[in-house]
């Protein structure tokens, strides 16, 4: 690798980074995902700021139900019929109870229904159990909590079951948010290459630059341009999640949240990510380079290949330790997504995680040459688009 | 720098854009190609500057000791005709970019930003992005990404085309300043006024073969079949009397003392101007050349004619 490929790589890469990173967007998206994050947390008491206080009138002699918003206003059977007729005007709805039975009568479904059945179903399941006529040891007995203490034979030493448990839902939450970050990268990946080089060839640059530097060159420079944009988009993504989650963690249940996140699953996170949007967005820059117009071309759909692995990867998400993790985790077009599962979860032979990332590296080297080769091949048509047969002809000789 | 191109070959599919060209282009100088859209230049050139490789003939660039098959890397400008920069970013962002790919150090290349952007009148508009300027302004920017780097050579497709009359005139002028300053220059173009007074050779092209090459005379001579004089008199003279002479098209002014006639191409003129100067008082004799863009329809139109026998 001579001096003076890694500058040009170089050039091309920040040229690219900083052609699609632009600081007022930079600044909106942080904003919008803020305020999106913020509006979630304060749906509920939006809505319920927003609900207006429902009015049933009862006919019944035991005592009302207590539902907050609903008001219940107890009325002399005679007036029934009247009532029930008029539903809309004085009152929203009428409670009919006999016994163990009750009819609701409204004029219409709305929503507020459910929850008010939700309720009035509970109501009632407590008033049949007060007519058990149970004593209060009884009763206390009832109502306490069914629990089932986890053991861990693998954790022998480890007193605190309930902590081990909590790993567990910590682990899950921390591959949960790894494919959404993944997610996030490739999306960003294929949007941003797409759009880098099919308008290239829409405003004609190809030519001229093609005669300061090579397509292996050009083709490289691209794909370390976008990937470090996709990176910067997962990991500024990745901290403002875990800023938020932590926010709403403090304010319901104060302190910090405990995650079971080591430097080192934190490393092989970061790394097998990194190498994984390299080789996907060699591949998207390979395909993208035979597309002439995205908005004719039929190829363009190929592009979405690239979220297959990461599909595959939600699949074991919970379930690490499978026969299909393994595989997944060791098969080069899919191991960066599965391998930092399979680590975050339930840790992986030292040997399976040496072959993964040497069969990823070797198949990273062949995807940018064969990004340049189809680069190369592409622009050399002028104005048509190579053939699926040309393409396949491109990947054998790579 | 010295290019040898010998019976150069490119084909496209079903199509052989350039058919057993030869020619060469030494150091210095304005060399122009010429020919109708599809007649091979464009393909030529792509050869040159190493973008294709040709299937059969041999490019032969002999620099600094060395011999290549195509121009060398940072040895040349190239200006194709599918051109175009980023329209999102601005004009220094552009040129800059270009100046690092060159591998220019920083201060040298804020050093031909100002003296080129200053050439074309461009100072005041260097932060504005591409997409707001004129098509003619892009155009210049252009081509001060060519020549940003001081190339000793440089190839320029169709250089004056999206210029206006005053634009096309100020390139014309940096040029001659290039060509002055012993830059080779190697173009493409359809105005033929503009090429005439610019080049020292040309080259044109019809359906991917070379159909006439070298200096202004030595494409005359080998297209024009007859030659233009014209003369006059300083009163009326007979026509009949010059109507007898070896002259073609013979035409006055309505007073009958200003002639134009075609005559042979290798017909003597000393012979000739005695034979005309004793039909009256002469007062001016001169043979006129056929202009280039006359020369090179003609020519054109000919050798299509022939390729459509021949196919």
């Amino acid at each position: 690798m001579s001096s003076a490929y890694l500058q040009r790589v170089r050039r091309v890469a920040t040229f690219e980074f900083l052609r699609f990173f632009k600081w007022k967007q930079e600044l909106l998206t942080i904003g919008l995902m803020l305020g999106g994050f913020m509006l979630a947390i304060l749906w509920p008491m939006i809505v319920a700021f927003f609900d207006s206080e429902q009015r049933i009138a009862v006919f019944d002699e035991g005592a009302l139900p207590e539902i907050e918003k609903v008001e219940f206003v107890r009325l002399p059977p005679v007036q029934k019929d009247r009532i029930i007729s008029s539903i809309g005007e004085d009152y929203d709805a009428v409670l009919d109870v006999e016994g163990f039975d009750m009819v609701l009568h409204v004029e219409k479904s709305a929503s507020w229904q459910d929850s008010l059945r939700e309720e009035l179903s509970q109501w009632m399941q407590a008033r049949k159990f007060d007519a058990l006529e149970l004593d209060d040891d009884a009763r206390e007995f009832y109502h306490s909590d069914v629990e089932i203490s986890m053991f861990y034979t693998s954790r022998a030493d480890d007193e605190d079951a309930e902590s081990a448990e909590n790993e567990r839902r910590g682990r899950s939450l921390i591959t949960g948010g790894i494919v959404l970050l993944l997610f996030i990268g490739v999306m960003n990946g294929f949007a941003l290459m797409m759009s880098s080089i099919t308008q290239e060839k829409q405003t004609r640059v190809t030519e001229q630059l093609l005669t300061l530097l090579n397509p292996q060159e050009w083709m490289d420079g691209k794909i370390l341009g976008v990937t470090m944009h996709s990176a910067k988009s997962m990991l500024l993504t990745g901290f403002l999640m875990f800023l938020l989650v932590n926010g709403v963690h403090m304010a319901f249940q104060g302190g910090f949240m405990q995650l079971p996140l080591s430097l080192l699953v934190f490393l092989n996170a970061i790394f097998f990510l990194l190498v994984g949007l390299l080789l996907v967005n060699s591949f998207l820059a390979g395909f993208a380079a035979t597309i002439d117009d995205p908005n004719h071309s039929s190829r363009s759909v190929v592009m979405f290949i690239p979220m297959v692995p990461v599909f595959a990867s939600f699949s074991i998400v919970g379930s690490a330790d499978s026969g299909l993790a393994t595989f997944l985790s060791i098969f080069p077009l899919t191991s960066f997504a599965a391998m930092p599962i399979r680590v975050a979860e339930v840790g992986v032979p030292w040997w399976q995680w040496l072959i993964s990332v040497g069969l990823m590296l070797v198949t990273l080297y062949w995807a940018r040459k064969l990004a340049a080769r189809l680069f190369r091949y592409g622009i050399t048509m002028y104005g048509k688009e190579p053939g699926w047969r040309d393409i396949w002809r491109v990947i054998i000789n790579t | 720098m010295h290019i040898e191109i010998s019976n150069l070959v490119k084909e496209y599919a079903t199509l052989r854009a350039v058919n057993q060209v030869s020619f060469s282009v030494n150091d210095g100088g304005i060399i122009a190609l010429l020919g109708p859209n599809g007649a091979g230049k464009s393909s030529l050139v792509r050869m040159l500057v190493g973008l294709t490789e040709p299937d059969s003939g041999e490019i032969r660039v002999e620099s600094e000791g060395k011999t290549y098959p195509h121009l060398p890397d940072g040895s040349f400008g190239y200006l194709p005709e599918d051109r175009g920069l980023y329209q999102d970013r601005t004009l220094k962002q552009n040129l800059i970019y270009i100046g690092q790919l060159r591998g220019l150090e920083k201060a040298e290349i804020e050093r031909q930003l100002d003296h080129w952007l200053q050439r074309f009148e461009l100072t005041e508009r260097a932060n504005e992005h591409l997409k707001q300027l004129s098509k003619g302004n892009q155009q210049k920017i252009q081509l001060i990404a060519t020549l940003l780097h001081r190339p000793p050579m440089v190839i320029l497709d169709e250089p004056f085309s999206g210029l206006d009359p005053v634009n096309q005139e100020h390139v014309l002028t940096v040029l001659k300043e290039l060509k002055a300053e012993g830059v080779t220059i190697l173009l493409s173009a359809h105005q033929m006024d503009l090429v005439e007074r610019l080049a020292d050779e040309f080259v044109l092209m019809n359906c991917g073969e070379v159909i006439a090459k070298g200096s202004l005379d030595a494409i005359h001579n080998q297209l024009a079949d007859r030659q233009q004089i014209h003369f006059s008199f300083s009163r009326q003279v007979e026509t009949d009397a010059l109507q007898s002479l070896a002259l073609d098209n013979l035409q006055s002014n309505a007073a009958g003392t200003h002639f134009e006639a075609d005559v042979d191409l290798n017909a003597a003129l000393d012979e000739l101007l005695k034979q005309v100067a004793a039909c009256g008082p002469l007062q001016e004799f001169r043979r006129h050349r056929k202009p280039l863009h006359d020369l090179y329809l003609s020519a054109v139109r000919s050798s299509t004619a022939t390729q459509e026998i021949r196919s």
